[in-house]
């Protein structure tokens, strides 16, 4: 109980901040974060705590998948009110434009080259960013990266080499 | 230059890496609170849990389960062998108890009576059969007519 109290409470904030990403909705990443909570608890809380971390991922990218899908099927339903929301995702999710000529100090520009970066993973296709992500911020192997996202291992590497590339690709654009 | 971009790749990794570690850092105090409340949620869950999750946690193979299991076979096997048992000793009776009577009714006549009782059958017979053919005769000669 304690064990899965310190568990939870570790991966809280980028268990949300995966979901954040994702999503682009901080209600509905709250939302996604405690029901991944709640079925960890209640269905694999009797497991080795060595087995909860990728447990939780794989709820997790489960939930943000259902979630997608959702909401692809809301946008079919209400075609009419997707043009607006389309606007409002592309405002939201657009990179931000970084000035780093106006900004000589080292501190603002890697404030803003990160926040850069940040822009560019959420800009990224759901897959690329998910694959990129646990292996870059969870720190998983292939091998565990494909069972939490359910794919072979070369769609894992594809998707991590296909995200490294666009973000190669906006980090020389800032660069010029 | 394959190093030069897994470099750049690496190096790009660490600092996105960086960036959303900080990123967490920066969180409002309010996410905070009410990831902590989500947190407290889920553990309760835990603490209490509902009446249908008990089923899950029935075990099928545990010894008590098999032995009632046990049990419960051997009782329906006794009672169906017994039930079937029952319907074969009333059946012959009844049918035993027609027999025998219609034995001892045979066994007291004589056999001249016996004679006349297989006179009185051939008789009956022979009763049936004639009005079964008039019965026919005179369908053949209503089809005769309408033809």
């Amino acid at each position: 109980m304690r064990e899965l109290d310190i568990f939870l409470k570790d991966i809280e904030k980028r268990a949300f901040r995966i979901a954040q990403l994702a999503t682009h909705c901080e209600a509905d990443s709250l939302d996604i974060v405690q029901d991944t909570m709640i079925k960890l608890v209640t269905k694999y809380s009797h497991r080795e705590p060595t087995e909860w971390k990728p447990l939780f991922l794989k709820i997790l990218e489960n939930k943000i998948f259902d979630w997608h899908r959702k909401q692809t099927i809301m946008n079919k339903l209400f075609f009419w009110k997707k043009d607006n929301q389309a606007i409002d995702d592309q405002v939201d999710s657009k990179p931000e434009a970084v000035d780093l000529q106006t900004n000589p100090e080292s501190q603002v520009f890697t404030e803003q080259l990160g926040q850069h970066l940040l822009a560019c993973v959420e800009s990224l296709p759901l897959k690329q960013q998910q694959c990129f992500v646990l292996r870059s911020w969870e720190g998983l192997s292939i091998k565990e990266t494909a069972k939490v996202m359910n794919v072979n291992e070369n769609s894992v590497k594809t998707h991590y080499s296909r995200a490294l590339e666009k973000l190669r690709q906006q980090h020389l654009k800032l660069e010029k | 230059m394959k190093n030069e971009i897994k470099n750049t790749d690496q190096k790009l990794a660490e600092q996105t890496v960086e960036a959303l570690d900080a990123s967490i850092e920066q969180l409002s105090p309010d996410i905070s609170t009410r990831l902590k409340a989500a947190r407290r949620t889920a553990l309760a869950v835990q603490e209490k849990p509902e009446i249908n999750q008990n089923w899950h946690q029935f075990q099928f193979f545990s010894p008590k389960t098999l032995s009632a299991g046990l049990a419960l076979s051997v009782c329906l096997l006794v009672f169906w062998n017994l039930i079937p048992l029952n319907s074969q000793q009333q059946t012959p009776t009844f049918a035993s108890s027609q027999n025998l009577s219609a034995f001892i009714l045979l066994s007291t006549l004589d056999e001249t009576e016996l004679d006349i009782i297989e006179d009185i059958e051939f008789a009956y017979w022979l009763a049936q059969e004639l009005e079964t053919q008039g019965s026919s005769d005179t369908s053949s000669l209503g089809t005769h007519n309408n033809g």
